[in-house]
């Protein structure tokens, strides 16, 4: 009787644990955002049960890590079956041997657009090491740093052709295609444009609330891409910095004149932020149109921060010469 | 068969090959131009390749016995110590690590005082500081030159370190688990933190080094910040469940205004960074190489690095099975025009077999075998070899009798 007891005991505390480790399906490492499962909001250290619905936001993030340990990310908008999910993480692991065959492979059968050619040699200069410079080149020169940080909701993207790598004249091109993505790499704008530049407002629904954007130019000639640029990212200032930079401007000068907007944008040359001084710049030119001082105050300052075609395309060739 | 496996031929063929190479690394060594390619090719390992492409990242579990929390951008760092520490001391976590710039006092006092008041109020608490701020410091000086708060919590130092210094582009691969200053051992930050979370796990770094002199120990990296529970210091303040941080190590450091924000400061190259070779952007911030040095030596998890020389021996071997397979092809009549098809061929697979076995070892072992050398060996032996026998048999009217 005691036996059958201890051994009733035991099987009740073995099902026990058995019930507790599977009251949850996966546990949430890393939240952003308003996300819930089966209504409930979500916050790190949430459990979420096999049965749950989990709705992840507009701009959300979701990292979860299953019962057996294997994690996975969610950052797309939507409504996903934790019963799905689980498939997704139940995949069997594929040895070394298959990991290693789809990785030599994948290299191997790489397109030609990857592979060394005299029209990606500049890719390959970053592959051995070298500094990127903002002029590097390439058959799209875009005219900011690799990445661009912004005080103010607005900025201009501006890009030229460089002829001499694209081999093909400016008016050959029909017309230039912008592609936005988040950092998790959702598209948010893929427009055509005629003109080589892209005006983006970060405070517009486009943008989904995002603080961090990053960047291509294609080139379109007879319906196809035939060039692209850098990737580059532009990103919102912290908070803190844009109250205190965008405070200081306002107190320096008024924003509703062009000579306020002339000195805001010498301000924010000086400090740093380009984006924010081209923007000025291109302001007070529109306020007063007329003013030949203000344009060239305007062209000194793509000159000196090498932010215009002439001035970049002349210091490639004065660098490739030195080399 | 034997005299077309050993003779002189193959010797001397094998010599002129390593001759060669070595004369090379010389050239690239002093050629400035070429310094850029010698960076590279110091800074990079094969076993990059591994943890970038290969790994399986998804089936590692995560570690949940490290919370981050990431501060964001918003407060100045004294105000995002004493916020977050203010919450902290309310849940009883086990260990705090705290990686944020306040070795020097607040410039407000009350605040100052308020965050003392909280550093003297949290157990275990471990404060960083960098080798160089602790060599440069006098031990005749007071001890809050080292840290202002020196006298109130732990410190430990957050230094990494790399194959070669590249301004910045350097992969950190590696890290010094202490110092040994006078007659004091100061410990890094991740080992203080361990140290005060699981003595044994610390005991057992500490006896694989000579504690009389600082050395590097390899990191393991688990994985990026998707390998550790993460939550925003802005979100805590909405939401707080201190059952989340309870007996767990939880480390205080900067990710970004938010956590998924991938372009904030203090961000490090890693050997899991998308591209092994030149440079994309930073992968890893500081507060989470960290925790995957903690995470290392908390499951004890290291990485034997195979000795230099045994890099050396694989390499001579391969030097000389090269030259003997090519030279019996060389001087044999049958491949004729076909010898430059079949050695490249054959390089090739003996690249991928080669890489095969390296990256077995590292994932079955944590071996980690430095086979650079070897490999240039054989990516250059065909052409090489091609040269030194065409020279031979132009010169020396013997040198193929064995193949005969």
């Amino acid at each position: 009787m005691q036996t059958k007891q201890i051994l009733l005991s035991v099987l009740f505390l073995f099902l026990a644990a058995t019930v507790s480790a599977q009251d949850y399906a996966f546990r949430v490492l890393a939240s952003k955002g308003s996300n819930s499962a089966s209504e409930a909001a979500l916050r790190t250290g949430s459990k979420i049960a096999a049965d749950a619905t989990i709705e992840v936001a507009e701009g959300g993030y979701l990292g979860l890590v299953h019962a057996n340990g294997k994690t996975l990310e969610i950052k797309e908008k939507g409504t996903y079956k934790v019963a799905d999910l689980q498939k997704k993480v139940g995949v069997e692991d594929k040895g070394l041997s298959s990991r290693y065959a789809a990785y030599v492979s994948s290299e191997v059968i790489k397109s030609d657009n990857e592979g060394v050619s005299a029209e990606n040699r500049h890719k390959h200069m970053g592959k051995t090491g070298a500094v990127v410079r903002a002029t590097g080149e390439n058959a799209i020169m875009g005219v900011y740093e690799k990445t661009e940080t912004l005080v103010g909701e607005k900025v201009t993207i501006n890009w030229f052709l460089y002829e001499d790598i694209a081999k093909v004249e400016e008016t050959e091109v029909d017309n230039y295609r912008v592609v936005i993505n988040d950092l998790f790499g959702n598209v948010l704008v893929n427009k055509e444009v005629k003109s080589t530049n892209y005006k983006l407002d970060f405070a517009s629904p486009e943008m989904k609330g995002n603080t961090a954007v990053v960047y291509r130019v294609y080139a379109v000639k007879e319906g196809k891409e035939v060039f692209a640029s850098d990737e580059k990212s532009i990103k919102r200032a912290s908070r803190r910095d844009i109250e205190k930079y965008s405070n200081e401007a306002s107190e320096l000068a008024d924003a509703n004149t062009a000579l306020g907007q002339i000195i805001r944008a010498q301000y924010f040359e000086e400090k740093g932020f380009y984006a924010d001084a081209m923007q000025a710049y291109e302001t007070a030119i529109d306020m007063a149109p007329g003013v030949e001082a203000y344009e060239e105050l305007y062209n000194n300052f793509l000159t000196r921060n090498l932010m215009s075609k002439d001035a970049i395309i002349e210091e490639i060739q004065r660098t490739s010469s030195k080399d | 068969m034997w005299r077309k496996i050993f003779n002189w031929t193959v010797l001397s063929g094998t010599l002129f090959l390593i001759a060669i190479i070595w004369l090379l690394q010389i050239i690239t060594t002093n050629l400035s131009f070429l310094d850029v390619v010698e960076e590279v090719l110091l800074d990079f390992q094969i076993s990059d390749i591994y943890y970038s492409k290969i790994r399986d990242n998804a089936a590692l579990a995560p570690d949940d016995r490290i919370v981050i929390i990431n501060v964001g951008e918003n407060f100045p760092a004294h105000m995002a110590a004493l916020a977050t520490l203010e919450l902290l001391n309310e849940a009883s976590p086990k260990v705090i690590g705290l990686n944020l710039d306040i070795a020097k006092p607040a410039p407000d006092e009350m605040i100052d005082s308020l965050l003392r008041l909280n550093i003297q109020k949290a157990s275990n608490l471990v404060l960083s500081t960098d080798i160089e701020t602790i060599k440069n410091t006098n031990p005749t000086q007071k001890a809050t030159a080292l840290h202002y708060y020196k006298d109130d919590a732990f410190i430990g130092f957050k230094d990494l370190g790399s194959n070669v210094k590249r301004n910045g582009f350097e992969t950190s691969r590696f890290f010094s688990p202490f110092i040994p200053i006078e007659d004091t051992l100061i410990h890094s930050f991740a080992l203080q933190i361990t140290a005060l979370y699981d003595r044994e796990a610390a005991q057992n770094l500490k006896k694989r080094h000579d504690t009389q002199q600082q050395s590097a120990e390899l990191i393991n990296y688990r994985g990026n910040w998707d390998k550790f529970t993460v939550v925003d210091l802005d979100d805590m303040f909405q939401d707080f469940d201190p059952d989340l941080v309870r007996n767990k190590i939880v480390l205080i450091g900067t990710m970004g205004e938010s956590f998924i924000d991938q372009t904030g400061s203090d961000r490090y190259y890693t050997p899991l960074n998308d591209s092994p070779i030149g440079r994309n952007n930073p992968d890893m911030y500081g507060i989470v190489v960290q925790a995957n040095i903690i995470s290392m030596i908390l499951g004890s998890n290291y990485l034997i690095k195979v000795p230099s020389y045994f890099s050396i021996i694989i390499a001579i071997f391969f030097a000389y099975f090269n030259a003997a397979i090519f030279a019996n092809w060389y001087f044999s009549s049958g491949y004729g025009t076909w010898y430059d098809v079949i050695t490249k061929v054959f390089q090739l697979i003996e690249i991928i077999i080669l890489v095969f076995l390296l990256l077995q070892a590292l994932e079955n072992f944590n071996l980690q075998i430095d086979l650079t050398f070897a490999i240039v060996v054989i990516a250059l032996s065909g052409d090489l070899l091609e040269m030194y026998f065409s020279l031979l048999s132009n010169t020396v009217e013997k040198s193929s009798k064995y193949f005969q």
